[in-house]
């Protein structure tokens, strides 16, 4: 039910260790941690997706299974909101 | 539906029983559940009943206090340059306000709430934990009236709420007001752990049966949502505050930028604490909204599934949004980025909430008693506050808003408007439960227009004055600058606010009488089981729930639940009892014997709020007595649990029999102590990336780690204890002969292996010369250490507990919870432990 | 016209301002807008005729409200928002003219830095600058956490001990603009002021050129009374004897434009009057009052101290 947001905070976790250890480092590789930074980025996003299709592809018969699905489906979307909006920092 | 545990649930379509029940069983439930009768045991009562009265009511006479502080604040800065506090009053007070407000109103009132309401919504009994729940109040109240009163003698803290190293140092605060602070602070967050413990198990654990994760109303989910929010982000401020103290008392210079500490580590500690608890505070209030508008409207609260999602979302993205406060330090320019781009993810669920309560009240016809009000104008609030929210979320504006004055206007817009006007709506929605007679309405709209009127005359002006450039936490301001109109504006608003917090006051006396023979009951026609008739046993019998809005949609349920034709509608054998259902589908696994009322977690709430108290007075002989006797009334307390059962099973109803007693994870004390382990771990995982931080500081600074033969045979006792942990609880169950014996045998050798490896590395590491007052690494290696030592310490007094309890004979093969539980800490302690030495051995690099 | 009228933070006076104060301006609309949606639905929903009310009371407002509205607006903010974050703030150059502000309790010991980084000229409470030019500051802290905050110049940032941050301040006209320490750092956090004091280029360089020159000997009886009553312990006065550090630089004092870090205005009353009661005016602050100094002394000592221009 919550694998879209777990997805959203791996990421999130991620993103930041790999900004502290390139500040940490150095800067001069600052270009290679964005294009990591955006891979991990892609990745997760395909993993939300991939658990999306896989929540919407379970079959369920009844009643607390279709509401869990909702709650994972939506959940999801705000997760993949979320990654979206985490990786533009990489751009600037 | 398919089962989660066996359980045929169409054992369901059993109930409602017919036929009259047995003569003498609504006594002995009376009996069995009986309030206090003598004078005393007003004070050792553990039903949430009476407990969560005195938790909600010690919790707003906190509001109440750090409101009157509130005042003499804007009493002093109504005009430039008055005198009315001198400036170091100024600087308690407002820390104390900000403090008080926190920690011993908005954290305490919300699980207060919790506390009161949960048992009656989920059709339960009682919390599983009802003495650790009146344990963590009376903790908390003793423990918040000392620190409050540190105000009178001068020596309350000024370091503001956050409370920043170095100002917090010893150097520039050598008084005990920060003591006070950290001590009093970081006491308290352990009551709100136990708290959250009894909350997150009392969801998961007592729901009625056929309450599966769709039918949880909104209000527990929240509640569960926000209990592991504390599970994660309370150990940090918990650390954070050792941390501190450790700087103070023994110099160990975490913060202390000459011997490579660093401020910034406080910030981060802090703050990775500080965000989550705004929205920690939020999400019990937002759901009590989802659960008072509806009602309010008559109607199902539209897009509830989106709405559980939000609240989820919340509480994970709210952990990472911490370094919002932090956008003015110079950190890098993208990590700062990655915060802002949380915080805007952060106001999307809240966006969704706020929509659904408005078309909630769209597709129902709101009715405009107090309740409605408070909510409707705790919404408009509210989305101010957010929107003032996703203007400090971007940086740039931050660095001008930060600081200043914009942003006192902005978190009281959103604490007020969501908690504070949710929690008025919540006690004028609610109180007809516990009390005998409603508050009046005709007062409770005066109280609602004038509380919403001073609050935007109070606050609206302030983000103004933030951006006339009036800096926050200032004591006064000069003259002709522009800031003396706004300040004064915000001053009269300030005291019409107070005025609606006195008539409130003022009605509570007339009106509440709680504790009557019968209360004002469902005057507002609500859904949720809490509306059922109840007494101090809470209902009567536990009905199968069919339906999200059960009171609404199952028709004839009060009557039924009344006459006891549900679940459990007795107290058989005179005990206390309720219903343990498994976590997703709620579908009943045991009757739960509860405790009865007795003095001895209130005699050890006493004493560990002295060894606190008396810590932070520098008075240690006494402290000590005070610790050592907490530590005897806890044990004397514990002595009772996993007591020998008469009978083995009951029935449920219908000729329904469940077993009394079952160990390992379908029992609600192992929850318990997986969540405690939890906190264990989030400190020690937060104690290591404190480690990791302090040395990418000051790198120049770390010494090589002693040799690493002694690391291997450390950790060769770790595994030993961890072993001897884990089978002790087979060997209870599989053993033919002496099986009790040899358990508590392995179960004192795991305690004591752990304490001798932690003992033999801190001696490793001191005498290859590392000292914890010299450097940050000194520092942080003995406070991991030190930590893995104290669980070691408990393990050692649990081993003491174990083979008292054998030499009792108090341990049995037929009830291992207490093995078990205790093997599973031994096993976690030993483990941890192993994790330390890895770190601190092998990270940045090992030794020779 | 009314002190503090614009609110500085909306009347920008330089390029690290200005960004921000237009991006505060693109926030009160986007808040202006949302609100008002919010309490438009809401009033529909309150009291809105039946068919309007039902088109509101479903899961599609939620859906369009909540989720795409909030969305689609939170993008376009944090696209913007990232854009002029990354447009105000740069790393320093080698080449910009250098000033060290050391954020002390409860003032700010600002040091005028060469081409090699080395401390050349000694200011307290205010700096001085070119106008229409970036100067870099670096920030540092000699005790606790200090914020400095010009709020017509631009955002704050932090004095953190222990570590060295930057910011640039500009003026693009030339004037005196007013600025607070904005981390609570204790005690009279609330009356530790500053001032940025922009010039035309060549006022600025002639200013530099005087404030790098010793004072000269004088022969004013408050120059007895300076080194009688021991001032020359905390404060310097170069070419005197004067060479104490714990306090303010005092070698050009009489051209300030603040004294008490930003607090009162600068004469010889107001200079009497904070000798004799400093600790009356800024309760806690390092200096010690000295009411034992005479009203003919008080009057020596800052007919002194204000000829030191």
């Amino acid at each position: 039910m919550t694998a879209g947001l777990l997805i959203w905070a791996a990421h999130f976790v991620g993103l930041y260790l790999l900004a502290s250890a390139a500040d940490v480092w150095s800067s001069t590789e600052a270009a290679a941690g964005r294009w990591v930074g955006l891979g991990f980025s892609l990745l997760c996003l395909a993993l939300i997706a991939v658990a999306a299709i896989v929540i919407a592809r379970r079959p369920v018969p009844d009643g607390p299974g279709l509401w869990e699905r909702r709650v994972a489906l939506t959940g999801a979307f705000v997760a993949a909101v979320g990654v979206t909006w985490q990786t533009t920092p990489l751009a600037f | 539906m398919t089962s989660e545990t066996g359980f045929d649930v169409r054992k369901y379509d059993r109930f409602p029983t017919e036929g009259s029940r047995p003569d003498g069983e609504l006594e002995q439930l009376e009996a069995a559940w009986c309030g206090p009768r003598r004078p005393g045991e007003w004070i050792t009562a553990i039903n949430n009943n009476i407990i969560g009265v005195y938790y909600v009511g010690a919790a707003m006479l906190f509001f109440v206090l750090a409101g009157v502080l509130a005042l003499l604040m804007r009493t002093q800065l109504a005009l430039p340059m008055t005198g009315f506090l001198p400036q170091e009053t100024y600087n308690q007070i407002f820390t104390m306000h900000g403090t008080v407000m926190m920690f011993l109103f908005a954290v305490p009132a919300v699980e207060a709430l919790g506390v009161l309401l949960l048992p009656q919504m989920l059709g339960a009994r009682d919390l599983p934990f009802p003495r650790l729940g009146a344990y963590a109040f009376w903790a908390y109240l003793i423990g918040g009236l000392a620190f409050f009163c540190s105000l009178f003698f001068g020596l309350a803290p000024d370091g503001g709420w956050f409370m920043y190293p170095p100002l917090t140092g010893m150097t520039y605060s050598p008084g005990i007001n920060a003591d006070f602070w950290l001590l009093g602070i970081g006491f308290i967050e352990i009551s709100a752990i136990a708290g959250a413990i009894e909350i997150i198990v009392g969801v998961l654990k007592t729901r009625a049966p056929g309450m599966t994760l769709d039918k949880l109303p909104v209000f527990p989910w929240a509640m569960l949502i926000f209990a592991c929010m504390i599970i994660i982000a309370f150990p940090s401020v918990i650390l954070a505050t050792l941390l501190l103290e450790l700087e103070r008392a023994l110099g160990w210079p975490f913060f202390d930028p000459l011997k490579g500490g660093d401020p910034m580590l406080w910030q981060h500690l802090f703050w990775f604490f500080g965000h989550p608890e705004v929205y920690i505070i939020f999400l019990p209030a937002a759901g009590a909204m989802s659960t008072i508008i509806p009602a309010m409207a008559r109607t199902r609260l539209v897009g509830q599934p989106l709405v559980v999602m939000a609240m989820l979302a919340t509480g994970f993205i709210s952990f990472g949004v911490w370094a919002h406060h932090m956008f003015t330090t110079g950190m890098p320019q993208i990590s700062i980025n990655y915060f802002s781009a949380a915080s805007m993810a952060v106001s999307v669920p809240a966006g969704v909430q706020v929509f659904a309560w408005i078309a909630t009240i769209a597709a129902g016809k709101m009715r405009f008693s107090t309740p409605g009000l408070f909510a409707v104008g705790g919404l408009i609030i509210f989305v101010m506050g957010g929107l003032t929210g996703v203007m400090v979320a971007m940086v740039p504006f931050d660095w001008q808003a930060h600081d200043s004055y914009f942003i006192v206007a902005h978190l009281h817009y959103v604490l007020i408007g969501g908690m504070v006007f949710p929690m008025f709506a919540a006690i004028y929605y609610w109180l007809p439960m516990s009390s005998v007679r409603p508050l009046s309405e005709r007062m409770g709209k005066w109280i609602f227009w004038l509380m919403f009127a001073g609050h935007n005359i109070a606050f609206m002006p302030m983000h103004l004055t933030g951006l006339m450039g009036m800096p926050r936490r200032v004591y006064t301001y000069l003259p002709g600058r522009g800031w003396d109109l706004p300040n004064f504006i915000s001053t009269i608003g300030a005291f019409l606010f107070g005025l609606a917090v006195l008539l409130w006051v003022i009605d509570m006396i007339r009106n509440f009488r709680p504790f009557g023979p019968r209360e004002a009951g469902n005057i507002h026609d609500g859904p949720g089981l809490e509306w059922l008739p109840s007494g101090y046993y809470s209902v009567r019998s536990v009905p199968v729930v069919k339906s999200l809005y059960p009171l609404w949609e199952q028709k004839g349920l009060a009557k039924e639940v009344e006459e006891g034709r549900w679940f459990l509608p007795g107290a058989a054998g005179g005990e206390r009892q309720t219903l343990v259902t498994s976590p997703l589908n709620a579908e009943p696994q045991y009757v739960l014997r509860l405790p009865r009322p007795s003095p001895w977690h209130v005699f050890g709430a006493v004493f560990t709020a002295g060894f606190f108290l008396i810590l932070t007075i520098q008075a240690y002989a006494v402290a000590v007595v005070s610790g050592v006797l907490a530590i005897y009334c806890i044990m004397r307390w514990c002595w009772f649990l996993d007591a020998p059962h008469n009978r083995k099973t009951t029935d449920i109803g219908a000729g329904i029999r469940m077993p009394n007693y079952v160990s390992g994870p379908s029992s609600h004390g192992w929850w318990a102590m997986v969540i405690v382990l939890i906190v264990g771990g989030m400190v020690c995982l937060l104690a290591g990336f404190s480690y990791v931080f302090l040395w990418s500081r000051r790198p120049d600074l770390w010494q090589a780690s002693p040799a690493m033969a002694s690391l291997m045979l450390h950790l060769g006792v770790l595994a030993l204890a961890g072993l001897c942990a884990a089978v002790a609880p087979r060997m209870l169950r599989r053993a033919r002969t002496g099986a009790e014996t040899l358990a508590t045998a392995l179960l004192v050798v795991s305690a004591v292996g752990a304490a001798t490896a932690v003992g033999l590395e801190l001696r490793a590491w001191w005498s290859a010369g590392l000292k914890p007052d010299a450097t940050s690494q000194g520092a942080a290696v003995f406070a991991l250490l030190g930590w893995a030592g104290a669980f070691a310490g408990i393990g050692v007094l649990m081993g003491l507990y174990i083979l008292l309890r054998r030499a009792f004979g108090r341990l049995s093969a037929d009830r291992p919870s207490t093995v078990d539980l205790i093997g599973l800490f031994l096993a976690y302690t030993a483990g941890q432990a192993a994790m330390v030495l890895l770190l601190i051995r092998l990270f940045p690099g090992a030794g020779p | 016209m009314l002190g503090g009228w614009p609110p500085p933070v909306l009347d920008p006076a330089g390029p690290f301002a200005g960004p921000v104060t237009m991006v505060a301006w693109v926030l009160f609309v986007m808040g202006a807008v949302v609100l008002a949606v919010v309490l438009i639905a809401l009033g529909v929903a309150l009291f809105g005729p039946r068919k309007w009310k039902r088109r509101v009371g479903g899961e599609r407002l939620v859906w369009i409200g909540g989720l795409a509205f909030p969305v689609v607006v939170l993008t376009g903010l944090l696209i913007y928002g990232l854009s002029v974050t990354a447009r105000v703030s740069d790393a320093p150059r080698d080449g910009e003219m250098r000033v060290r502000i050391t954020g002390e309790m409860w003032w700010w010991r600002v040091a005028y830095l060469d081409g090699q980084g080395r401390e050349t000229v000694q200011d307290a409470n205010e700096v001085h600058i070119p106008v229409g030019r970036p100067v870099v500051i670096e920030l540092e802290s000699a005790d606790v956490i200090h914020s400095l905050w010009v709020p017509r110049l631009g955002g704050k940032t932090d004095m953190i001990p222990g570590r060295r941050n930057f910011m640039r301040l500009q003026a693009d006209r030339p004037g005196v603009y007013a600025g607070q320490c904005a981390e609570y750092c204790g005690g009279p956090h609330a009356l530790m002021g500053f001032v940025v004091v922009a010039h035309a280029d060549a006022d600025f360089e002639a200013w530099r050129a005087r404030q790098a020159a010793s004072a000269a000997p004088s022969a004013l009886p408050g120059a007895g009374v300076f080194s009688a009553s021991g001032c020359g312990a905390c404060h310097t006065i170069r070419g005197t004897e004067a060479n104490g550090l714990a306090g303010p630089d005092l070698t050009h004092v009489g051209s300030r434009q603040t004294l008490g870090a930003g607090i009162l205005p600068n004469n010889q009353g107001t200079m009497a009057g904070w000798i004799a009661d400093s600790q009356g005016i800024k309760p806690g602050n390092r200096m010690p009052s000295y009411p034992v100094l005479t009203g003919r002394e008080l009057r020596d000592l800052a007919a002194y101290l204000d000829s030191l221009k």
